[in-house]
């Protein structure tokens, strides 16, 4: 049982790709899982051909409860629903001002779920805003796929500054190297600088052009290529995942 | 969250898949799934314990399915190429637990078995995102070869217009007969001459108030007699241990009967089978006593150290050896001629052309006896119970059980007389009083059986001093408990005396 959230303040280091894939094989070993899409460009809500209902919105789901569960569409693949995003999340940091203790809404609105779900997955949008800080706080685990450049390790050490000021555990914070190039030097440089530290994931996962492909046939990758490297990878860094969890809870 | 909704319709005969699949895709955009062929089985216990619970139990290829009367799946375990029996055979799971709860100690049966061809089809919309799930299935009765064709429309979360839309589509084309998982057991039974619930342990027989005695009490004896006929061939094939159990009650209640109401029928027929059925009884016996201790085994072992299971083991396998033993002897004394004898000259006696012949009592209106025989009962009750205190031999309280016991099967016998809740409370009332009975009862076999264990160790070596030391906590224990329980015997029997209850007794009984 666990809210595990997909953040990193850059874009295009893997976020959605790895929320999809981690929810279709958390689904895919029995546990029923929900993905709730909180970037506003909806693209894991693109990857399962799942667009938000009209009356849905922003508002709708900062309100929580029944508005929330109406929403909620199953995917084509046992056990896993979705949570689509809708276009008026671009608000959210804003409606999410308006409330009293701003900084746990989405905590609030959640938790509920986790009597229906085992696990809830977050992809969050790439920036750092109260909505941001909201998720944070209601996720157990914070994944953070991580492109190994010198400018990702700035943003990283940004990020647990933020940490600190803010109060939240940083325990909660899990690092992965994500669309990893074995052939480019700085890649494997910045892997061995960290390698062994607590809270840097073993697996890795490669840059892959199967991966990619997710936007073209529109599902995950185990559905796509299932004895791929690419889907390996994804499985490998599930178990480790779910190691995680349980040494967490 | 609201649950999903499940279509089933059944399919007419002159729309084959292909129809099906060709009329959808007129309206709809279609899509293919897998194709599968499974052999499917269908399970209960012989007195339907799943289907009472309102659970139905299959085997499709490896995995074993548990259902609701709805349709809706609830467990789905794999499990492997051994077919289980008993509850705890299955791998551990919340399938089993709730197995263990439902079954207890009986065993599953196989009502039916079919080739089940499955195919799959989705509702595509125009992102190509399935909205709607449809599963045909063609059922084919191994054991008669008649066919069923279902359609089954699963809503996806979200998308529950879409299954209204594709329901009203399949009724436009001829598909609107709703089918109840139920039906399809319906169908899968019709082969076995068996139905739901056509069999169940307790003592349903209904009477007119105004109905002569006799011809109530042949209505009773009959009832009975087809109860001890039905478990016979489950008793014969060992299949579980409550298959002797009732027909063992069944022999108990005729006999009880026979007493009860005596002179209804002719003294002649009643001295008669009174003593033919002990005889049942009689040969009954010794597997019946050897299953109880037997069902023990895990209890008691479960008392001891690891090091001393092992004598408790060798005592629960000699047990074990004597039970096939005298099972044997069992099944060869059901299918001898004196057994199949009485069970023959009793239904004559009892289905002769004019009936039975009758005893002084026969006449009487039956409202008007079954008042006096528990009137009887009543008393006896009391009487006996009165007299009861702490320095009374417990010989006195194992005959007040055997009392306890014929005031239960008379309100049992006549329930049908009286006011339903009423009598629900009455038969309550008694019930507390011979659990404690029942209790005091228990202890006393148990502590017999450990003496039993105990006498049977070899003497001298350093096991069985151990052993010897263990029963010997244990026969404290147990001492200590059959004191407690004969204690609390006063208070019982003082509530069950009390002048509500006997009012409630009066009330019913006294007219």
């Amino acid at each position: 049982m666990a809210v595990i959230a997909v953040y990193n303040i850059k874009g295009g280091v893997g976020k959605t790709a790895t929320s999809v894939n981690l929810a279709y094989l958390s689904a895919d070993a029995g546990n029923k899982t929900l993905l709730c899409d909180m970037d506003p460009q909806g693209s894991a809500s693109y990857y399962f051909r799942i667009k938000a209902p009209k009356k849905f919105n922003a508002d709708k789901l900062l309100k929580g409860g029944k508005g929330i569960a109406k929403n909620i569409r199953g995917s084509d693949y046992p056990n896993l629903d979705l949570l689509p995003a809708d276009f008026t999340y671009r608000n959210l940091d804003l409606a999410l001002d308006d409330f009293k203790k701003s900084t746990q809404r989405i905590n609030k609105i959640i938790s509920p779920l986790l009597g229906d779900y085992d696990t809830i997955f977050l992809d969050c949008p790439p920036n750092i805003t109260l909505l941001s800080e909201n998720i944070f706080n209601a996720a157990d685990i914070l994944l953070i796929p991580f492109i190994p450049t010198t400018l990702s390790l700035l943003s990283f050490q940004q990020l647990l500054t933020f940490f600190k000021k803010t109060g939240i555990d940083k325990k909660k914070l899990y690092v992965f190297f994500s669309m990893v190039e074995k052939r480019k030097r700085m890649h494997l440089d910045m892997m061995a600088r960290f390698r062994g530290r607590k809270r840097v994931l073993k697996q890795v996962i490669p840059f892959l052009a199967d991966v990619e492909k997710m936007g073209i046939y529109r599902k995950p990758v185990p559905e796509i290529a299932p004895n791929s490297p690419a889907s390996r990878s994804y499985r490998l860094l599930w178990r480790e995942v779910v190691r995680v969890v349980s040494k967490r809870t | 969250m609201q649950p999903l909704q499940q279509l089933t319709c059944q399919l007419p005969e002159e729309l084959t898949l292909h129809h099906l699949q060709q009329a959808l895709s007129e309206k709809f955009d279609m899509k293919s799934g897998r194709v599968k062929k499974t052999i499917c089985r269908w399970y209960d216990t012989f007195d339907w314990r799943l289907f009472r619970a309102e659970r139905i139990l299959t085997r499709e290829g490896l995995d074993w399915i548990l259902q609701d009367l709805h349709g809706r799946e609830l467990h789905r375990i794999k499990g492997g190429r051994k077919i289980y029996r008993f509850a705890d055979e299955f791998p551990d799971s919340p399938l089993q637990e709730e197995l263990a709860q439902l079954l207890s100690v009986r065993a599953l049966l196989e009502l039916g078995i079919a080739e089940v061809h499955t195919n799959s089809l989705s509702i595509l919309n125009q992102d190509k995102k399935r909205v709607v799930q449809l599963e045909t299935r063609e059922l084919v009765n191994r054991r008669n070869g008649k066919r069923l064709a279902t359609v089954c429309l699963q809503e996806i979360r979200g998308y529950g217009k879409w299954l209204k839309k594709a329901s009203r589509h399949l009724a436009e084309i001829g598909i609107h007969k709703r089918l109840k998982p139920e039906d399809g057991l319906l169908f899968i039974l019709a082969a076995s001459g068996r139905k739901p619930l056509d069999y169940s342990s307790g003592c349903r027989v209904s009477f007119d108030p105004l109905m002569k005695s006799r011809d109530a009490a042949v209505l009773m004896y009959n009832f009975l007699l087809t109860a001890i006929r039905s478990n016979e061939q489950g008793v014969i094939d060992d299949i579980d241990s409550e298959f002797l159990h009732d027909l063992r009650v069944a022999v108990r209640r005729t006999r009880s009967a026979l007493t009860l109401m005596n002179n209804v029928l002719d003294p002649e027929i009643e001295k008669k089978f009174k003593k033919e059925f002990k005889y049942i009884g009689g040969i009954t016996g010794p597997v019946r006593d050897l299953d109880v201790y037997l069902l023990s085994r895990d209890s008691y072992t479960a008392l001891l150290p690891g090091r001393l299971r092992r004598g408790l083991d060798y005592f629960f396998d000699n047990l074990a050896e004597r039970r096939r033993r005298q099972q044997r002897k069992l099944v060869h004394d059901l299918q001898g001629p004196h057994y199949q004898q009485i069970l023959t000259d009793w239904e004559k006696v009892l289905n002769d052309e004019n009936g039975p012949a009758a005893g002084k009592n026969g006449a009487i209106p039956i409202g008007e006896l079954a008042g006096k025989i528990i009137h009887k009962r009543l008393r006896k009750v009391l009487r006996d119970g009165k007299k009861i205190h702490g320095a009374t031999p417990d010989a006195e309280l194992h005959r007040l059980r055997i009392e306890c016991k014929k005031l239960r099967y008379s309100l049992e016998f006549f329930v049908s007389l009286y006011d339903q809740q009423q009598m629900k409370r009455c038969i309550k009332q008694l019930k507390m009083l011979q659990d404690n009975l029942g209790d005091f009862n228990d202890l006393s076999v148990q502590q017999k059986m450990l003496a039993d264990l105990l006498s049977r160790s070899k003497p001298g070596t350093v096991r069985s001093r151990e052993l010897a030391a263990s029963i010997g906590g244990l026969l404290t224990g147990l001492f200590r408990q059959h004191q407690e329980v004969r204690t609390h015997f006063e208070q019982t029997f003082a509530h069950f005396s009390r002048k509500k209850n006997l009012a409630l007794y009066h009330a019913l009984f006294d007219k």
